[in-house]
C-alpha cells in the first residue's frame, strides 16, 4: 500500500497513471488467478480420479531417489511420492476449499450481525472473537480435533471452527465503517430505505473484503490441516496426506530419504505462496484507497 | 493518570473474563471427547472388573455430572491442585510446571531472536525500497510465512543433524544423562536447532511490518519537513523512524506469542523437545485431560499475559492513546 | 506597443480600457535590493510506469520563473492541483525520487544543486509546512523545533517570540489547538536564521482575522531583510500582505504583478486568467468562469488558458506565448491587458481593501430576503454538544433558518460549526438541547428536509460507484442545473478516485439541490475550490435555492463570501 503513495503530492492528477497502473495490477491478479486455479483443478481432478495402483505400494520400488521413473523418488513402502503427493494435495485442497468456506461464511454472518445490530450482539460476537484468538491457534485446534476423537471430520472441524476470528472483526469494522460512513448518511437523507442502502452501498464495498479474506484463509486451512495431520490428529497417517507424508518421512530422517520431506512440502509451499500473492493483489486492485493514494 | 489506571484495571477485568471462559471451553471440549477417562487411566488392555473401575471413577471424580466436575476442577487448579496426569502418573501442576520451563528456553530464544532480527531487517528493507537487498529479504519472507513450520524443522533437522551432524537429532539434552550432569552447552547444542526454526517463522510477518511501517514514516509529510530541515537520512531515521515503527513492532511482537507457541507445538514434535507442546500432543493422542486441560490453561494464561502486556504497554506509552480519543471537529 | 491590442480588446467587447503606459511604480522601497532566490524555466516532470514497461513522463510545472529579493513577500497563488506546492518541494530539493527538475534556480547567484541545498536546507532556507501533519505525530514540541541544528535556548526563544510558554513545549503534537500549531510551525522558521522563507499554504481554515495575524509574521520576517515566498490559493489575503503576486495555472506562471495591481478591480492586470480571478471574488464581480484548469496529462495544445479565455484567437490555440516583460510586470499572454493606470478609467468597481467588509453593491437577484413568518423553521435552542466528557464543543446554542432566507454561520476552525450542521441536519443526537423542524423532530425515514453537503466530498460518495450513480442517487438533476455546476458529460462515467475533491464537491451538491429540500447546509463546501470554481457553484446553489424557496446555511470561514450571498450571518 504505502508503496504506491511515492506520488505524494498533490500532483497536478496523475490519473490515468493510476489507471495504467490498475489495469497492470489486474492482468497481474488475472494471469494469477488463472495459474492458481490450473493448478488446483489439475491437483484436484489427478487427485481425485487417479486410479488406486499408482500410489498403491511396490515393494520392489521402495526407498529410492528422484528420477525419471519416480519424479519426487519412492518412500519406504514402494510409494511414488509424486502420486502419493498429488493425491495428499488433492485432499488439502478438499478441506481447505471447504474449511474456509465456512470460516469465510461464519466470518460474514458473525461479521455483518454484529456490526448491524451493535449493543450486546456485538458485544458477544466481539468476546468470542477474542476468546478464541487468546487460546494458542493449535491448542485450539488440538482440543476441537480432540472432542470429537480426530479423524476428517475432526480437522475440517477444527480448521473452520478457529479461522473466523480475525476475518469477522474485519468485516464487522468495514460494515461499520460504511454504515456510519457520510455517504450513507447521504443516502439515509435521501430517502433510501435500510434495505436499499444495504443492497447498494454495504454490499459492494463488503463484498471484495470478504472475497480477499476468504481466499486468504484458504493457504492457512490447508497449513494448519497439515499440520493437525502431521501431529497425528487429522486425517490417518496411513492416507495419502500431506502431514501425514511428512510425518512418516520424520521416522525414515535417519536413511538420509531427503526427497521425501523435500518435495511434498515444496508443493504445498508453491500453493500457499501464489495463494497469498493473488489474495493481495485482488486485495490492492480492489482497494479503492490504495488506487487512490 | 486516573485514564490511565482505569485503562489497565479494564485490561484486567477483561483478561479476568477470558481466562474463565476459556476454563469453561476448554474443559467443555475435553470432556466432550468420545475417551472414556477411566479407561485410558487403566489401560484397556488389562481388563478390570466393574467394581474396580467405578473405584477409580468415584476417586478421581468422573461419575460426576459435567458441571460438578467442572466446579471441582476449577475450584483445585485455583487451589494448585491441577489433578494428576494419566500418563505420567505426577501432580499436573509439576508436569506443566516443568515443560513450560524447557519450552521458555526455546520460545524465549526464538520470540527475542524473531523479534530483533525481524526489526532490523524491516528497517533495512524499509530504508532501502525496492533495493535487492529489499527484494530479497522480502521473498524470503513471504516464503518463510508459507512454509509449515513442521517442514521447516524437517529439512533443518536431515540437512544439519542427519547430513552435516551439526546439531542432536532431538531432545534437550543427551539421552540417558542424569540432569545433574548436564552442562549448559549441552543444553545450548540441543536448544540451538529448534529456536533457530522456531525465529526464522517467526520473522516474516515483523520484518513485513516493519518494513510497511518503515516506508510509510519516510513517505509522511513529517519527513518531507524533516528533510525541509535539513535533517540527513540518517538522523531522519534515528530521530523519527523509530520512534514511530517501535510501538507497532513491539505490540506485534507481544501478539506473536500465540503464533510461537503454535510453532513451538510442531517445532517440539519434530525435534522430540520435551517442552510444553509436547506434552499437549502426547496427553491429546492418549487421552490424558487432565494434563490437556493444564496445558491449555497455560498457554492461554501465557498468551494473554502477552496481548495484556502489549495493550497496556501501548497505552502507557503512546501519548496518543494515552490522553483517549480526541474530539475532532473541522 | 498598445494600439493594436486596445483595437481588439474593445472589438470583443472587453470592459478594460486601453492600458497607459505608465512609468514604473516605486511599490516596494527598494525593488532592486539583492535577489536571494531565482527561478527561472523551471521544468519539473514525473516519471511512471505506465501499461507494461512502458515509461511515461507527465509535466507538471512548465516554464516557470519567480524571483524573490531580501525585504520581499511574495505570494504564489494558484489553485490546487496547479503545482504550487512542488516548486516549494522542488526548491528545497525534497521531491520523490521520480522527479525531474530541468531549468535553473539560483541562491543569491549561486546555481541551487543537490549540494548546495544540502547545505542551506535548516541553515538559511526555511520551510514553514502546511499543517500539524507535518511534525511527527510521536516528538514533543520542543524537540521538533528545535530540531537538528538548533539548541534548546533557540527553541526557547523562537517559542517565546510566539508566546508559547514551556508547557507547549511538552505537547504532542496532536495536544495543540490549531492556532499553537500554526505558531509552532512558524517558530521552526524563526530557529534557523534563513534568508529565504518558504511557506506552503499557511493559512488554511482560518477566518479572515486570523489569517492577516498569520500574514503579519510573514510580513515581519520580510520588513526584517529576508525573502518570503507564500503559497496560497487565498488570493485577497495574498494582495492584502504581499509585495508581488505570481499568478500559478497548470503547472505555468500566467503574470507577475505588484500587488497593488490586484487591487481596485484588478483591472491594472495584464493576464485574462488574474484578471477572472480577481474578478470572482466575492468581494469584487463573483463572476464565474466556465471550464475547468486542465490536468497535467490533458495539457491542450497552445496557451494553456485557451479553452477558457474569452479573449483567444488562433494563435492562442496554436502556440504557447512566451513569458515576457509587459507594462511594469509579468505575463505569459499574446494579448495581454491592461497595466498600469488603466483603474481610474473603472467607476462602480468598490475599493475592496481591508478598510471595509461590507462595501459593494449588491446585484439586484442578490438583494437580501426576509423570509415571511409563515415559513417553515429549522431551529436548535440550547443545544449542547461534547465528543470527550468534560471538553463540551458546542454549549447551549441557539440558531435558527427559515425556508427561503440564507444564512451564513461565520468563524474559525474548531468552534463546532461542523458539530452544528451535524446536528441540524439530524445525523447526530445533542447531548442536551432540541432541534425541531416546524415545530416537531427530523423525520428519520423518507426525504430528510434538511440535507448537509459536508465539507469532505470524497467520504460523501460511495467510492465503488461511478459517479452518475452518485448524481442521480437523491432525484435527477436538469441538465442546466448540472452545467451552472460545472458538471461535465465525461465525468459521470469516472470513479470518485479519479476525479479532484472540488469536482467530486460538485456531485454532493446537485445531489442535495433536490427541490424537496427545505434547508440546505453546506458545511465549508468550496474551501478546497479557487475563487473562480467557488463563485460558480455558489451562484448555482443560491439560484436553485431562491427559485425552490429553500432555506441555505452556509457555513464558512471566508467573511467575504458569506457577505455576499447571505441574508443575515451569524457568527459562532
Amino acid at each position: 500500500m504505502a508503496e504506491l503513495t511515492a506520488f505524494h503530492a498533490p500532483v497536478a492528477k496523475a490519473e490515468k497513471a493510476k489507471v495504467a497502473r490498475t489495469s497492470n495490477r489486474r492482468r497481474r491478479a488475472i494471469v494469477l488467478a488463472v495459474v492458481l486455479g490450473a493448478i488446483l483443478v489439475a491437483a484436484l481432478v489427478a487427485g481425485l480420479t487417479m486410479p488406486p495402483e499408482f500410489y498403491a505400494s511396490d515393494f520392489s520400488q521402495k526407498q529410492q531417489a528422484p528420477s525419471a521413473a519416480h519424479w519426487f523418488g519412492t518412500d519406504f513402502l514402494g510409494h511414488d511420492m509424486f502420486c502419493f503427493s498429488v493425491r495428499g494435495l488433492a485432499l488439502s485442497i478438499v478441506i481447505g476449499l471447504f474449511a474456509s468456506a465456512v470460516s469465510g461464511f461464519v466470518a460474514l454472518v458473525l461479521g455483518s450481525v454484529s456490526a448491524v445490530c451493535g449493543g450486546w450482539v456485538d458485544k458477544v460476537v466481539l468476546w468470542l472473537a477474542d476468546l478464541l484468538m487468546s487460546i494458542p491457534h493449535m491448542v485450539m485446534l488440538l482440543l476441537i480435533s480432540f472432542s470429537v476423537g480426530g479423524g476428517t471430520f475432526g480437522v475440517v472441524l477444527a480448521v473452520a471452527l478457529t479461522h473466523w476470528p480475525s476475518l469477522t472483526r474485519v468485516i464487522r469494522a468495514e460494515v461499520l465503517r460504511i454504515r456510519t460512513g457520510e455517504f450513507v448518511a447521504a443516502s439515509r437523507a435521501v430517502g433510501k430505505s435500510d434495505l436499499w442502502i444495504a443492497w447498494h452501498h454495504v454490499v459492494p464495498n463488503v463484498l471484495p473484503q470478504f472475497i480477499v479474506g476468504t481466499i486468504l484463509l484458504f493457504p492457512h486451512a490447508i497449513l494448519h490441516e497439515s499440520a493437525l495431520t502431521f501431529l497425528g490428529f487429522g486425517l490417518p497417517l496411513d492416507s495419502p496426506a500431506i502431514g501425514a507424508i511428512l510425518s512418516s518421512s520424520m521416522k525414515y530422517l535417519a536413511t538420509g530419504a531427503w526427497w521425501l520431506a523435500l518435495f511434498p512440502g515444496l508443493m504445498m509451499v508453491a500453493i500457499v505462496l501464489l495463494t497469498f500473492t493473488l489474495g493481495d493483489e485482488i486485495k490492492q486492485l480492489t482497494d479503492p484507497h490504495t488506487v487512490q493514494e | 493518570m486516573s485514564a490511565r489506571s482505569k485503562f489497565i484495571i479494564k485490561n484486567v477485568i477483561r483478561v479476568v473474563t477470558l481466562l474463565f471462559a476459556v476454563s469453561v471451553i476448554t474443559f467443555a471440549l475435553a470432556t466432550m471427547a468420545p475417551i472414556d477417562p477411566v479407561e485410558a487411566y487403566a489401560g484397556s488392555e488389562n481388563h478390570l472388573p466393574q467394581e474396580q473401575l467405578d473405584l477409580i471413577a468415584e476417586k478421581w471424580g468422573w461419575d460426576q455430572p459435567p458441571v460438578q466436575r467442572y466446579c471441582n476442577w476449577i475450584g483445585g487448579v485455583l487451589t494448585g491442585d491441577w489433578g494428576v496426569s494419566v500418563i505420567y502418573n505426577r501432580p499436573v501442576i509439576e508436569v506443566v510446571g516443568e515443560r513450560f520451563l524447557t519450552s521458555l528456553a526455546l520460545m524465549g530464544t526464538a520470540w527475542i531472536l524473531s523479534g530483533v532480527l525481524g526489526f532490523v531487517l524491516g528497517i533495512v528493507c524499509g530504508l532501502r525500497q525496492n533495493s535487492w537487498v529489499d527484494r530479497i529479504i522480502k521473498g524470503f519472507c513471504l516464503v518463510l510465512a508459507a512454509a509449515p513450520t513442521f517442514w521447516l524443522a524437517l529439512l533443518a533437522l536431515m540437512a544439519f543433524s542427519v547430513s552435516l551432524g551439526w546439531f542432536p537429532t532431538g531432545l534437550a539434552a543427551p539421552a540417558g544423562m542424569r540432569a545433574e550432569d548436564v552442562t549448559l552447552a549441552m543444553r545450548l547444542h540441543h536448544l540451538f536447532l529448534p529456536a533457530l526454526v522456531l525465529s526464522v517463522t517467526g520473522i516474516a510477518q515483523i520484518t513485513l511490518q516493519t518494513r510497511e511501517k518503515t516506508i510509510e514514516a519516510r513517505l509522511s509529510d513529517y519527513a518531507l519537513f524533516a528533510r525541509a530541515r535539513g535533517e540527513t537520512e540518517s538522523q531522519f531515521t534515528r530521530r523519527h523512524v523509530l520512534r514511530n515503527i517501535a510501538l507497532p513492532a513491539i505490540t506485534l511482537q507481544f501478539g506473536s506469542i500465540s503464533e510461537i507457541f503454535g510453532g513451538s507445538v510442531l517445532a517440539e514434535q519434530v525435534f522430540s523437545y520435551p517442552g510444553i507442546g509436547n506434552a499437549a500432543v502426547t496427553a491429546a493422542l492418549r487421552g490424558d485431560i487432565p494434563l490437556l486441560l493444564g496445558v491449555a490453561l497455560v498457554a492461554a494464561l501465557f498468551v494473554f499475559v502477552g496481548n495484556m502486556t502489549a495493550n497496556i504497554f501501548y497505552g502507557v506509552v503512546d501519548p496518543r492513546i494515552r490522553a483517549g480519543s480526541e474530539a475532532i471537529d473541522g | 506597443m498598445s494600439g493594436e491590442r486596445t483595437e481588439r480588446e474593445r472589438a470583443t467587447g472587453g470592459a478594460d480600457k486601453p492600458a497607459c503606459e505608465g512609468g514604473q511604480r516605486q511599490l516596494h522601497p527598494e525593488p532592486e535590493a539583492d535577489p536571494i532566490l531565482e527561478v527561472e524555466g523551471l521544468f519539473l516532470s514525473f516519471t511512471q510506469y505506465g501499461t507494461g514497461l512502458r515509461q511515461r513522463t507527465l509535466e507538471v510545472i512548465h516554464d516557470l520563473s519567480l524571483t524573490a529579493r531580501a525585504g520581499e513577500l511574495v505570494a504564489v497563488v494558484g489553485a490546487s492541483g496547479s503545482g504550487k506546492s512542488l516548486l516549494a518541494h522542488a526548491i528545497f530539493g525534497i521531491l520523490p525520487d521520480n522527479a525531474q527538475v530541468a531549468g535553473s534556480m539560483r541562491f543569491r547567484g549561486q546555481e541551487l544543486d543537490a549540494e548546495l541545498q544540502e547545505t542551506l536546507r535548516g541553515t538559511r532556507m526555511a520551510f514553514v509546512p502546511q499543517s500539524v501533519d507535518y511534525l511527527d505525530p510521536l516528538m514533543r514540541t520542543g524537540e521538533q523545533v528545535r530540531g537538528v541544528r538548533g539548541t534548546a535556548e533557540r527553541a526557547r526563544e523562537a517559542l517565546d517570540r510566539f508566546g508559547l510558554d514551556e508547557r507547549v513545549e511538552r505537547l504532542y503534537p496532536f495536544e495543540l489547538s490549531g492556532g499553537m500549531a500554526r505558531r509552532v510551525l512558524v517558530s521552526t522558521a524563526v530557529i534557523e536564521d534563513a534568508d529565504l522563507i518558504v511557506a506552503d499554504e499557511p493559512t488554511p481554515g482560518m477566518t479572515l482575522e486570523m489569517a492577516k495575524e498569520a500574514m503579519k509574521t510573514f510580513r515581519e520576517f520580510a520588513d526584517a531583510g529576508k525573502a518570503v515566498v507564500v503559497i496560497t490559493h487565498d488570493l485577497d489575503l495574498a494582495y492584502n500582505t504581499a509585495d508581488r503576486i505570481v499568478v500559478f495555472y497548470a503547472g505555468q506562471t500566467f503574470e507577475i504583478a505588484d500587488a497593488a495591481d490586484f487591487r481596485d478591480g484588478g483591472t491594472r492586470l495584464r493576464h485574462p486568467y488574474s484578471r477572472a480571478l480577481v474578478d470572482a471574488l466575492p468581494q469584487n464581480g463573483f463572476r464565474p468562469t466556465a471550464g475547468t484548469q486542465p490536468y497535467a496529462d490533458d495539457l491542450p495544445a497552445g496557451c494553456l488558458y485557451a479553452p477558457r479565455c474569452a479573449f483567444k484567437s488562433e494563435e492562442c490555440e496554436a502556440g504557447h506565448p512566451p513569458f515576457s516583460t509587459y507594462a511594469g510586470g509579468q505575463v505569459r499572454c499574446f494579448h495581454p491587458l491592461g497595466g498600469v493606470g488603466a483603474a481610474d478609467d473603472v467607476p462602480g468597481k468598490a475599493n475592496s481593501d481591508d478598510a471595509g467588509l461590507k462595501v459593494q453593491a449588491r446585484e439586484a437577484e442578490q438583494a437580501r430576503v426576509v423570509p415571511s413568518p409563515n415559513a417553515r423553521l429549522l431551529e436548535a435552542a440550547g443545544v449542547s454538544f461534547e465528543y470527550k466528557k468534560g471538553a463540551p464543543i458546542l454549549e447551549s446554542v441557539d440558531f435558527s433558518v427559515r425556508e427561503g432566507e440564507i444564512v451564513g454561520l461565520y468563524g474559525p476552525s474548531g468552534r463546532g460549526k461542523s458539530t452544528l450542521a451535524y446536528l441540524l441536519s439530524g445525523r447526530q443526537k445533542p447531548q442536551s438541547g432540541v432541534i425541531s423542524w416546524d415545530g416537531s423532530p427530523l423525520p428519520s425515514r423518507g426525504y430528510c428536509p434538511v440535507q448537509l453537503v459536508y465539507q469532505h466530498p470524497e467520504r460523501a460518495v460511495n467510492p465503488r460507484w461511478q459517479l452518475g450513480k452518485t448524481l442521480t442517487e437523491s432525484w435527477n438533476p436538469p441538465r442546466e442545473l448540472q452545467e451552472s455546476l460545472g458538471i461535465e458529460e465525461a465525468w459521470k462515467k469516472r470513479w470518485p478516485n479519479e476525479l479532484s475533491g472540488g469536482e467530486l464537491q460538485r456531485f454532493c451538491i446537485a445531489r442535495a439541490l433536490n427541490p424537496q429540500t427545505r434547508i440546505l447546509i453546506c458545511d465549508e463546501i468550496t474551501t478546497m475550490l479557487d475563487v473562480v470554481t467557488q463563485a460558480q457553484v455558489w451562484r448555482a446553489i443560491v439560484a436553485q435555492a431562491r427559485e425552490h424557496n429553500m432555506g441555505v446555511v452556509a457555513i464558512t470561514h471566508n467573511l467575504y463570501l458569506a457577505d455576499r450571498i447571505c441574508d443575515r450571518i451569524v457568527e459562532i
